[in-house]
């Protein structure tokens, strides 16, 4: 294990943390995390205009072959993340950039690839994800939204949940049931793409606890798609969704994100004097500072880990459940601790009367979020016990 | 010790519980987060609970006004009873002048006054004398209040507002402290909601030169820390 990263590495990263940098001079006032990207105009313009300006240096392809534009390696790819996550940058489409792109290198026909890969590269379609359903989300496998094929065309019927951004996104990759009798419920699913313009699609807002717009709920009532839109071969989407255990999943933006949140948090309790000490001279608020920064240090080192070993392809699966476990609740932690330090003005939204312009009370109520998005950590935890342990399997 | 409920207090708490699932289902609670009128409406009709009979209030304990407290929480109520009766009539109850008493607590009793108490200031993060730093200057009838108060609790609808403000620089800040009864009314009077994590109406109030009777004056001058 060697955490060193070469010259060309450290030249590369820095590259991404000042263009990072830059791009955060143009950032809306109270623009935070995913839903900055989602809830307001301004921001989703923001998050369009980062985009393209990561296409323009060809950062959106990290990783990716070759002859469909691609540079760099997946390393690479973690570095951008961790720049992004640092200074809080959209413009990387966690749908269309992180989890497609791969997903369509890895399973899709070269005629797909063709289609779909080149706006993703260039930043100008984004993405929306329709998976969970009222009644599948852990159990994603139990979804029911149907589609039957007629002619060329698959129409597809049902309902779609927490699907975050869908208000916003051009596309969408749903996963629908095409054989409802198939003998396992894993069978008989199929990943197919659709534009969210097509007739028959509605979207509608789930407000986040924080009166924000990021989730929605999509409902589907006829829609036709063409049927050469699927990925991967029918009532085989399961599989193709298993893909995804193999991308970047260090975490590494969201840990790069807390060690924004902790350097300002030192930098506050470093000015703020309370009867004339600096906060920073408490011993409760020093100890409690000191024990999240010891946490991150560890998250880093194991998100580190992950990377490295996935750019060798050597991941056991339960690695990015530990970090994915081990950081959200870090970040709820982290968040907590930092509204706590702000005393009675950690309550406070982005007001002339909040602190860092809210961001702790945002970050406050998102972390909730983290720890149930993306499988919650109920379920992370069940991989590490099954995989990880060969503790036996819970159905 | 005998932590059991008398049969009235059984009744009240079970008259709290009925009427409040009543009128105030979960709904009405996410309603009253917008509506200013309703939301100092609320709870109106218990104010008196826990006042003394001679000032119109129904002159029950203390431990049942926990019990109704206990209910309102249990059914999330919003709106400023507790900052009436808990911070401003068992503040007027134990340092206000038998005048005040008798102008105040029958309005707080029927449902026709809401106070609030200011304490928190700006630069201020902890709860401590030394954070009171408005200052209130003697000026004839008048004293008159100059400063910023933060996180006062319903001060948007408030009709009174109880105000730590500094009379005297001393080196133990605890002393030279005093309470007044602000009329919410008065000129000079600025309130803003801040926005907040609960959206539970916590006011900046400012305080621009703002005039106050001196039989305002709630408690001893310079000794109103040990009220707070």
């Amino acid at each position: 294990m060697d955490f060193k990263l070469t010259d060309e590495q450290v030249k590369l990263r820095k590259q991404f943390f000042d263009v990072c940098e830059e791009l955060g001079n143009q950032k809306p006032e109270g623009f935070i995390g995913l839903e900055g990207s989602y809830d307001t105009d301004e921001g989703w313009e923001y998050h369009l205009w980062c985009a393209k300006e990561f296409a323009k240096r060809n950062w959106l392809t990290l990783g990716w072959p070759k002859e469909y534009g691609g540079q760099g390696t997946i390393m690479d790819k973690v570095f951008l993340s961790e720049a992004t996550g640092y200074y809080d940058i959209p413009g990387v489409d966690i749908f269309g950039v992180d989890m497609l792109a791969p997903t369509l290198h890895a399973t899709a026909s070269e005629e797909i690839k063709r289609e779909f890969l080149p706006s993703i590269a260039s930043g100008e379609r984004m993405w929306c994800e329709l998976w969970s359903e009222p009644n599948a989300g852990s159990d994603l496998a139990a979804l029911s939204a149907s589609a039957v094929r007629q002619g060329d065309e698959y129409v597809i019927n049902g309902q779609k949940t927490w699907n975050t951004g869908a208000h916003r996104a051009h596309w969408a990759f749903a996963l629908v049931r095409t054989d409802p009798h198939a003998e396992r419920k894993q069978k008989g699913i199929t990943f197919i793409l659709f534009d969210m313009k097509t007739p028959g699609i509605t979207v509608k807002p789930l407000k986040y606890m924080d009166g924000c717009h990021l989730y929605n709920e999509v409902f589907l009532d006829g829609v036709r798609v063409p049927a050469k839109n699927i990925v991967g071969q029918e009532n085989e989407g399961w599989t193709v969704t298993q893909t995804l255990a193999n991308f970047e999943r260090s975490s590494l933006g969201a840990i790069m994100a807390m060690h924004r949140q902790l350097e300002e948090l030192v930098s506050y309790c470093n000015e703020t004097k309370v009867r004339g000490e600096p906060l920073a001279k408490n011993p409760l608020i020093r100890s409690r500072i000191a024990q999240v920064a010891c946490d991150l240090w560890a998250a880093h080192a194991l998100a580190y880990r992950i990377a490295g070993a996935q750019s060798k392809s050597e991941m056991a699966a339960f690695d990015a459940s530990a970090v994915k476990v081990f950081s959200g609740e870090l970040q709820a932690r982290m968040a907590q601790l930092g509204c706590e330090i702000l005393g009675p003005y950690g309550q406070v939204k982005h007001s002339r009367w909040a602190s860092f312009e809210g961001f702790f009370e945002k970050w406050y109520q998102q972390s909730f979020i983290l720890n149930v998005a993306m499988g919650t950590n109920e379920i992370q935890r069940n991989i590490i016990a099954w995989y990880g342990l060969g503790l036996p399997r819970m159905k | 010790m005998d932590i059991t409920f008398t049969e009235e207090q059984e009744m009240l708490k079970k008259s709290a519980r009925d009427f409040l699932a009543a009128e105030c289902p979960k709904t009405r609670v996410r309603e009253l987060e917008e509506d200013e009128k309703g939301y100092a409406m609320a709870g109106l009709g218990w104010m008196g609970l826990a006042i003394p009979e001679e000032y119109d209030g129904m002159g029950m304990t203390f431990q049942a006004l926990t019990i109704l407290l206990e209910e309102m929480g249990r059914n999330v109520l919003p709106g400023p009873f507790s900052c009436t009766v808990v911070q401003g009539a068992y503040a007027i109850l134990e340092a206000g002048s038998e005048a005040q008493k008798k102008e105040f607590l029958p309005k707080i009793a029927n449902g026709k006054a809401i106070f609030t108490t200011a304490l928190l200031e700006p630069g201020g993060v902890y709860y401590d004398a030394a954070g009171i730093s408005l200052k209130a200057t003697d000026q004839g009838d008048n004293f008159v209040l100059k400063g910023t108060k933060v996180f006062v609790e319903m001060a948007n609808v408030a009709d009174y507002i109880i105000c730590a403000a500094r009379t005297k620089e001393e080196a133990n800040s605890e002393d030279g402290v005093s309470l007044f009864i602000v009329d919410a009314k008065s000129l000079g009077l600025r309130c803003e909601v801040m926005p907040t994590i609960a959206f539970d109406k916590l006011c900046e109030v400012r305080f621009e030169d703002v005039a106050v009777p001196k039989g305002n004056l709630l408690g001893e001058l310079d000794k109103g820390w040990a009220t707070v």
